[in-house]
């Protein structure tokens, strides 16, 4: 793995004092035609620092990764780990990555892939990093398919994805009130036993504003109300609310599941 | 287990009935509400000195790595200049904690700034209008009613490589024009405004 460039483009703050080294890094040292593997950029994210989640909460920039790759390989969409929760300034809450984490996409191989000619991945990633200051990073990343090496942090990356809402796999029943009309919704989470502190991440369109997160866990059920609108003329959608919720176990390991509300009665 | 439901259903009413989104601040339609704030150079300025015209509400903080590329691109002041010629009145409030009047006063003269920076240390007019970003853009109509409260365009990166669209302007646009804002509420985006703990 090769670090082209990396550092702050803000003009206050020279490439010494980065707060963020990204790398690229990938699950495999072999890449076979047909395959698919795991690439990824590594954020290592200096002490009291934050990098933002794919909704950084109420200020911020979320991270963005962007793959450029050899012709006929393919990119799925980038997994986010489960993020964090923060105050950043009085009542502001962000979502975000704090001592580091690995944001990567599955790279599907083609078929004809020729591994004697090789070939080059490039991503270019960009952060906003935050301590009561913030500063803006890039870096351009490169790797050449041929000398990519199986990085070890993929062995437990995967265990930090939220569960998919796709798979119904869920360690409790889910029951949403409330929508857009109401101006409230509440998520209504039925565990089998006592769920441990729970935490909720909403992920809204840009078209909708999400405020005044409450959580609240009575034995085996937790009620989540936040207060939702839309945003008056803005693009995007608002047919429905993603999140993530995420469970901390009396062991300290954290779990998570995607969730999909529907917002109107359609 | 009467008593249980009953407490649970006067819970969720009251929290349908609640305001707006995020606690405190204002929303698109609310009445801008009245503030008196000291400028740079210590002369105090309310709202209701321009009662009638339309004024934009800018949060600033110079330290915001966002705030620096739209003071390097000039995106403020010449949004500020272009429509100074209809009147419409640019006030730049500044609830940074650790910024006083001299730092303001600094900022303003280095970047030979056409507008008034108010000073806002203790954040109090920043939380009654619920900025939460810098910048954080309000947009008050000549009758004191708020018709945009969002970004100042729709380039969070400044890399779109495409021309972007500016919301402030777009919305200043159709108020003096006449017509209703068509992009009323946008994700505002930028560093979080730091507020005296």
């Amino acid at each position: 793995m090769i670090l082209l460039w990396g550092g702050s483009v803000s003009p206050a703050v020279t490439a010494e004092e980065a707060r963020v080294q990204a790398s690229l890094i990938a699950d495999t040292s072999a890449i076979e035609p047909g395959s698919t593997f795991w690439l990824g950029v590594h954020f290592e994210i200096e002490d009291g620092w934050h990098i933002y989640w794919r909704n950084p909460g109420d200020a911020g920039l979320a991270t963005d990764v962007r793959f450029e790759l050899p012709d006929g390989f393919v990119a799925g969409p980038l997994q986010w780990p489960l993020p964090v929760a923060f105050i950043q300034s009085e009542g502001i809450p962000g979502y975000g990555y704090e001592g580091s984490v690995v944001l990567a996409a599955e790279i599907t191989v083609p078929r004809h892939f020729d591994r004697s000619k090789s070939g080059t991945v490039w991503a270019e990633a960009s952060w906003l990093a935050c301590k009561g200051v913030c500063v803006l990073g890039s870096a351009e990343l490169e790797a050449s398919l041929a000398e990519i090496d199986e990085d070890p942090v993929f062995q437990t990356w995967a265990d930090r994805l939220p569960v998919a809402s796709e798979t119904g796999e869920l360690p409790f029943s889910l029951s949403v009130t409330g929508g857009l009309s109401e101006g409230s919704i509440t998520h209504w989470l039925r565990w089998s036993g006592e769920p441990g502190a729970v935490e909720w991440f909403p992920n809204p369109s840009d078209a909708l504003e999400v405020g005044n997160v409450r959580i609240q866990t009575r034995g085996g059920l937790t009620r989540i109300d936040a207060e939702i609108q839309s945003r008056k003329g803005a693009s995007g959608p608002t047919a429905e609310l993603p999140s993530v919720c995420v469970v901390t176990g009396e062991d300290g390991d954290r779990r998570g599941w995607e969730l999909t509300a529907k917002l109107t009665n359609d | 287990m009467k008593n249980v439901m009953k407490t649970l259903m006067i819970v969720m009413v009251a929290t349908v009935a609640m305001p707006a989104v995020a606690g405190d601040g204002v929303s698109v339609g609310d009445t801008a509400p009245a503030f008196t704030l000291a400028d740079s150079a210590g002369n105090d300025v309310s709202l209701s000195d321009f009662e009638g015209k339309i004024v934009v509400l800018e949060w600033l903080n110079p330290d915001c790595p966002f705030v620096q590329r739209h003071y390097k691109a000039g995106t403020m002041k010449s949004l500020a200049t272009k429509y100074d010629g209809d009147g419409v009145v640019w006030l730049t409030i500044n609830s940074t904690n650790y910024m006083d009047a001299a730092a303001n006063a600094k900022f303003k003269a280095e970047n030979k700034l056409p507008y008034t920076i108010l000073v806002d240390q203790s954040g109090d007019v920043g939380h009654l209008y619920g900025a939460q970003t810098t910048p954080h853009m309000y947009i008050i109509d000549g009758g004191g009613t708020l018709v945009y409260i969002g970004a100042i365009d729709d380039d969070p990166r400044g890399n779109k490589g495409e021309p972007a669209v500016n919301y402030v302007a777009a919305a200043l646009d159709e108020v003096l024009a006449g017509n209703a804002v068509s992009t009323a509420e946008t994700k505002p985006y930028g560093c979080s405004v730091k507020y005296k703990k």
